[in-house]
This record gives structure tokens, C-alpha cells and sequence, in this order.
């Protein structure tokens, strides 16, 4: 018990301490506060380093599927959604997941990991929708997460894929990692039409 | 013959003795007395012969004063024959006195009698015939001659009567004679005989008495050396036993002393056991205020425990108002997604609203992120205070153990405090008891003094008894030699 024997000084004074913090945290002074401005102007000033020509990049929107990265051209993503409930649809194939209502919006969902042939890694996590345009075409892809938009130089594009990422409708891999989906290809796929008869 | 005593072989010997002497007394007596009654016989026998001879003497004489008288007449002649008639009758009257024992003689003197009676009847009647003048016819009758054969027959009896007399006087002298002879004989051999056997009687009795003396000596001279040997073993015994009791009597004074030791000590312990005493009571009375304690202690724990799941409880609060702002900064991230897209899409005239939209995902992010942190801390102090409850929970339980464990040192000290108030007891008895032992152990010095004394006198005794018995022994030997033990 001797070794348990605590110093009631110390608690209350680790006590007070702990009150004094918290106060603090939330009623900041004057040179907290001018840290954590200059912090968030630093990271401003950072965003805006790099400035790229057009002509030689495009958009992308960074999504996570299966603890790998990947990115699509943002001019075909209309725009992005929680995870909804899906309501599975009989006689499709293995890619179609179902359908769900956005907005009272009925949209088919694709698992595009099934969809352009990668092999799973592991447990996928879905929690966003990706919503898909080009003309009449629209659906939605499942995403683990959405990392933002982001702008790729074509000259960053490296068109040879590593032996495992070898599938259809991939574009090239950027930054070493980044899996470039090739939009239009995808969208034109035939298997996206549907037309099952029992 | 053996199991008589001394005393009564001696008595024996004696009486067989004084029997002897006695019958030998006896029979000398006896014999005397016939001598003398044989003595007293012949005197008789001689006193009746001369009455005998006084009678024919008396006849005699009145005849010759009957013949006087005849002759001359005269009256003075007639003396010796009235004398003589006299002493005649007198006489025959005693002989017959004297013979009436003899029926012979008695006979015979009836016959005299007659015959004297017929003499005096002629006589008287010629006496008569006298005094009347008649001589003639006296004369007559004296010449017829009866007178004298009267006489000469008178004379016949009183020879016969002498004869008989004699006789007996000679049958007495013999036996007279023959007695004194075998007085004699007896007495000689008698005494012969009485000598011989008191000799025999004594050297029987002799020799049984030294016999059994002798044994009796010689046992008791082995007995008396035995006595010796064990009154000197008996004394080495007592000089012993004075040591041994000197030393004893050491002890018992070093006893004595423990005992008093031993008092001061139950003295000191009584007073220890009746301050312990007073100490389990002052611990009782700590245990029953420890119980108080604990209990107030577990009312405390308790209060904790409540206060640590209230606090639990607001976390929870926390946890869902976390779970919200990271509900909106999803979101906020959602929306900063899509206006990137939407600004994407407006082309150049987007470019400044792209970069705001980016901020804004930026912020969403780092809400997340100190969501995520905020998350992370709320679940520590989560494990902080369960860990809290638990301790709680485990200091109530300690405490209820502990108050538990009060009450049974409370109880053991209600035990220890009985058990002291009787080992106080105890020690008091004790202090008392050896107080007692102290009186007794002065009592026992007091009496091995006196055992001690009476040992020296007993070893004293004991030297005297050896000197005594030393002397038994000397006597012992000195009476085997008087008698001739070996």
C-alpha cells in the first residue's frame, strides 16, 4: 500500500494545472493565438506555391479504395455523397451492387474494384458516394474515403502499371502511387449497360 | 523335651524331686508312726499285765483277810479282804477296758468274772457264817475245797491271760522289729534311690539347658556380630544422612531464596498482565474507532465511485457531441469536395472559390483529426475512470475486508484481553501462592534444622547403639566361653 500512497499536493496541483489548461484552451491569449494564426497562415501560404499551367494538367478527384489511392478526372465526377443504404437489385452482375436514391435521384452503384479487375487486398470500408457523369451516363462508384481534388501534370503520368495493378481502364500511375482511372474509357464500357432477361 | 522352657525343665526336675523326697517322707513317717504306735501297743500290753498281776494280787489278799478273820475273829482282819474286793472289781473293770479290743481276753474275763464273783460269794458267805459265831459251818465250807479250786481255777485264767498277753507282747516286739528293719532298709535305699535319680534328673536338665544354650549362644553370637554390622553400617548411615541433610538444608536455603525471587517476579508480572490489561482495552476501543473508519472510508469510496460515473456519464455527453462535430466535419469535407468539382467545372472563374473550398476541406480535415485526438483522449479518460470505479469499488470492498478484519482483531483483543485479565488473575494467584511457598520453604528450612539436628543426635545414638552392640558382642562371646561354645 506504501508504494500506492499518493501525494494529494501533487493531484491537486496536477488538478489546477489540468482547469488552467482547459481555460486556456478555450479563451486563448494573445500569443496562443498569434501561434495558431501564424500556424494556419503558413499553411495558406503553402497551398498556393505551386502554380500550373493548364495546358499541361487536369483536375482529379483522390479517393481511397483499399488502402490504395486512386484518382479520377474531375470534370466526370458530378459530385460526392455519404454512404446511403443500397438496395440490392437480382439479375445483375457481380459489379452491381444495387441501386440508392440521392436526393430522389436513382443511381445503380458500381464496385469498381470488381468492375476493372483488382484483386482485393483486404476488408474495404466503404463510406462515400462518388457520383459519375458523361452525357446520359450516370452512377456511382463506392469509395473507402475521399482524400479532395487535386491537379496532376500529364507529364507526371507514368503509363506502365506494376504486376498487380494490371486492369482494364486505368490510365497511368501517378506520384508512384496513385492509381489515374481513365474516366471516358470506363464510362464507354459496354458491360455498364445492363439488359438482363430471365 | 525342646519346647520346654528352661524354667519348666528346672520346675520339673525340681518337682520330680520334691516328690521323691516327699514319698521318702512319707514312708519314713508312716513307718515312725507304726514304731510308735507298736511303742504305745506294748506299753499297754505291759500296763494290763500288771493290772493282771494287781488283780491275783488283790484276790490273794482278800482271801488271806477272809482266812485271818476266820481265824481270830476280829474285825480289823477283815481290811485286806474289803480293800481286797475293791481293787479286785477295779481291776477287772479296767482289764476289761483295756482288752476291748480283744474278744479273747474279753471272753476270758467273763469267765474270771464269774469265777471272781463265786470266790467273793464264798467268801462273803464264810465271812457271814463268821460273824454270826457260826466257825464250825465256815469251816465246813472252806474244807469242801471249792474255795481253792475256785482259786486255783481263777489262777488258770489269769495264766492264760498272762500267756496271751505275752504272746501278743512278743507278736508286737517282732513286728516292732521287723518295722524298725525295714525303716531302715527303706531309709538307706530310698535315699540311695532319691540321690541317684536327682543326679541323673539334674545332668538330664543340665544337659538340656546348656544343650539349648549353647545353640541359643551361638546364634547369639552370630546375631550379635550381625548387630554390630549393621549398627556400624547404621551409623556410616547416619553420618550420611547428617551430610546429606546439612546439604539439603543448603538447599532449601537456596530454594528459599528462588521462592522469593520467583514472588517478586509474579509480582511484577501481575502488575505487566494488568497494564496489558488496560492496553487491550485502550486497542479495543482502536479497533471499534478503526471500524468507524472503515466504514467512513467506504461511504467516501462509494461517493467516489458515483462521482467517477457521473463524470463517465458526462463523457458520454462528450463522446456524442465528438460524435456530431465529426458528423459536421464529414460533411463540411463532403461539401468542400464537391464545390472543388463545381469550381473545377466553372473553369478559370472557379480557380479562387477551388482554393476556398480546399481551406475549407483543410479545416474539416484537422476538425476531424482533433475529433479523432479528442476521441482518443475522451476513451482514456473512459479507461481512467472505469479504472477509477473499479478502484472505488475495490477500496469499498478493502475497507468492508479491512472493517471486517477490525472486527475480528476487535474480538481478538476482547479474547486477549479476557485471557490477560486471567493471566492477571493467574499472576496474582501465582504472587499469592508463592508468597505461600516462601512461608512453606521457611517452615521446611525450620524443620530441616530441626531433621538436622536430629540426625546428629540420631548419628550420636546410632555411635552409642554401635558401642552397645560391641559390648553385646564381647559379652556374647565372653557367655560362649562360660558355657564352652567354640
Amino acid at each position: 500500500m506504501k508504494a500506492a500512497k499518493i501525494d494529494w499536493e501533487e493531484v491537486k496541483r496536477r488538478l489546477a494545472a489540468a482547469d488552467a489548461a482547459i481555460a486556456l484552451a478555450w479563451e486563448p491569449d494573445e500569443a496562443e493565438m498569434a501561434r495558431r494564426l501564424k500556424m494556419r497562415a503558413a499553411l495558406v501560404a503553402r497551398e498556393n506555391e505551386p502554380e500550373q499551367a493548364v495546358e499541361d494538367s487536369f483536375e482529379v478527384v483522390e479517393f481511397m479504395l483499399d488502402k490504395a489511392r486512386y484518382a479520377i478526372e474531375s470534370r466526370h465526377v458530378r459530385d460526392i455523397y455519404p454512404l446511403e443504404r443500397i438496395t440490392p437489385i437480382p439479375c445483375t452482375p457481380d459489379f452491381v451492387l444495387g441501386i440508392v436514391n440521392l436526393r430522389g435521384e436513382i443511381l445503380s452503384v458500381i464496385d469498381i474494384m470488381k468492375f476493372i479487375g483488382i484483386p482485393l487486398r483486404e476488408a474495404v470500408d466503404f463510406s462515400r458516394f462518388l457520383v459519375l457523369v458523361r452525357g446520359d451516363m450516370r452512377f456511382c462508384i463506392l469509395a473507402d474515403a475521399v482524400a479532395g481534388t487535386r491537379t496532376i501534370r500529364k507529364a507526371d503520368i507514368q503509363p506502365d502499371l506494376p504486376a498487380p495493378m494490371e486492369a482494364d481502364h486505368v490510365h497511368g500511375i501517378a506520384d508512384g502511387q496513385l492509381v489515374l482511372l481513365d474516366a471516358d474509357e470506363l464510362m464507354q464500357d459496354p458491360r455498364l449497360i445492363v439488359k438482363e432477361e430471365i | 523335651m525342646n519346647r520346654w522352657t528352661v524354667g519348666s525343665k528346672i520346675a520339673a526336675g525340681y518337682a520330680l524331686a520334691f516328690f521323691m523326697v516327699l514319698t521318702l517322707g512319707y514312708f519314713s513317717y508312716r513307718n515312725a508312726v507304726e514304731l510308735t504306735e507298736g511303742a504305745s501297743l506294748r506299753a499297754h500290753t505291759f500296763i494290763v499285765i500288771a493290772k493282771i498281776g494287781n488283780l491275783l494280787s488283790a484276790l490273794q489278799d482278800a482271801e488271806t483277810g477272809q482266812r485271818g478273820y476266820l481265824l481270830v475273829g476280829d474285825e480289823s482282819y477283815l481290811q485286806p479282804y474289803i480293800s481286797g474286793v475293791t481293787k479286785a472289781n477295779q481291776a477287772l473293770q479296767e482289764l476289761r477296758t483295756l482288752t476291748a479290743d480283744n474278744p479273747s481276753q474279753q471272753r476270758r474275763l467273763a469267765l474270771l468274772l464269774t469265777l471272781v464273783n463265786d470266790k467273793f460269794e464264798e467268801l462273803k458267805k464264810t465271812i457271814a457264817l463268821r460273824e454270826n459265831k457260826e466257825l464250825a459251818a465256815a469251816l465246813k465250807i472252806v474244807k469242801t475245797n471249792s474255795g481253792k479250786d475256785e482259786m486255783d481255777q481263777i489262777r488258770k485264767i489269769i495264766s492264760d491271760l498272762l500267756n496271751e498277753e505275752n504272746s501278743l507282747l512278743n507278736a508286737r516286739t517282732n513286728l516292732e522289729n521287723a518295722g524298725a528293719s525295714s525303716t531302715r532298709t527303706f531309709i538307706l535305699y530310698g535315699v540311695a534311690a532319691v540321690a541317684f535319680c536327682m543326679m541323673l534328673i539334674g545332668f538330664a536338665v543340665t544337659r538340656a539347658i546348656s544343650d539349648q544354650l549353647k545353640s541359643s549362644m551361638s546364634q547369639l553370637a552370630s546375631t550379635s556380630s550381625q548387630i554390630l554390622a549393621t549398627t556400624t553400617q547404621i551409623s556410616t548411615g547416619a553420618a550420611e544422612t547428617a551430610t546429606a541433610v546439612t546439604e539439603t538444608t543448603a538447599t532449601v536455603e537456596e530454594v528459599k531464596q528462588t521462592a522469593q525471587l520467583a514472588s517478586q517476579k509474579a509480582k511484577s508480572v501481575s502488575e505487566s498482565a494488568q497494564k496489558a490489561s488496560q492496553t487491550s482495552i485502550d486497542g479495543r476501543k482502536a479497533v471499534e474507532d478503526s471500524v468507524g473508519a472503515m466504514q467512513d472510508i467506504q461511504k467516501q469510496m462509494e461517493t467516489i465511485a458515483e462521482r467517477v460515473v457521473a463524470l463517465s456519464e458526462q463523457g458520454l455527453a462528450i463522446g456524442e457531441i465528438i460524435v456530431s462535430v465529426n458528423d459536421l466535419a464529414e460533411q463540411s469535407s463532403i461539401l468542400a469536395v464537391n464545390a472543388a468539382i463545381e469550381a473545377n467545372k466553372a473553369g478559370e472563374h472557379g480557380k479562387g472559390f477551388s482554393v476556398v473550398a480546399h481551406e475549407i476541406k483543410s479545416l474539416a480535415e484537422q476538425s476531424k483529426q482533433s475529433t479523432a485526438q479528442v476521441r482518443t483522449i475522451l476513451t482514456e479518460i473512459q479507461k481512467g475512470t472505469s479504472a477509477a470505479v473499479l478502484a472505488a469499488e475495490q477500496g469499498t470492498k478493502m475497507a468492508e475486508a479491512g472493517m471486517k478484519q477490525s472486527r475480528e482483531a476487535g474480538a481478538s483483543i476482547g479474547r486477549l484481553s479476557d485471557s490477560i485479565a486471567e493471566a492477571a488473575q493467574a499472576s496474582v494467584q501465582i504472587a499469592a501462592s508463592s508468597q505461600q511457598q516462601m512461608v512453606g520453604m521457611d517452615q521446611v528450612a525450620l524443620a530441616m534444622e530441626s531433621i538436622k539436628q536430629a540426625s546428629q543426635q540420631h548419628a550420636s545414638g546410632t555411635r552409642q547403639a554401635e558401642e552397645a552392640a560391641r559390648n553385646l558382642h564381647e559379652i556374647s562371646n565372653h557367655l560362649g566361653e562360660m558355657i564352652g561354645v567354640s
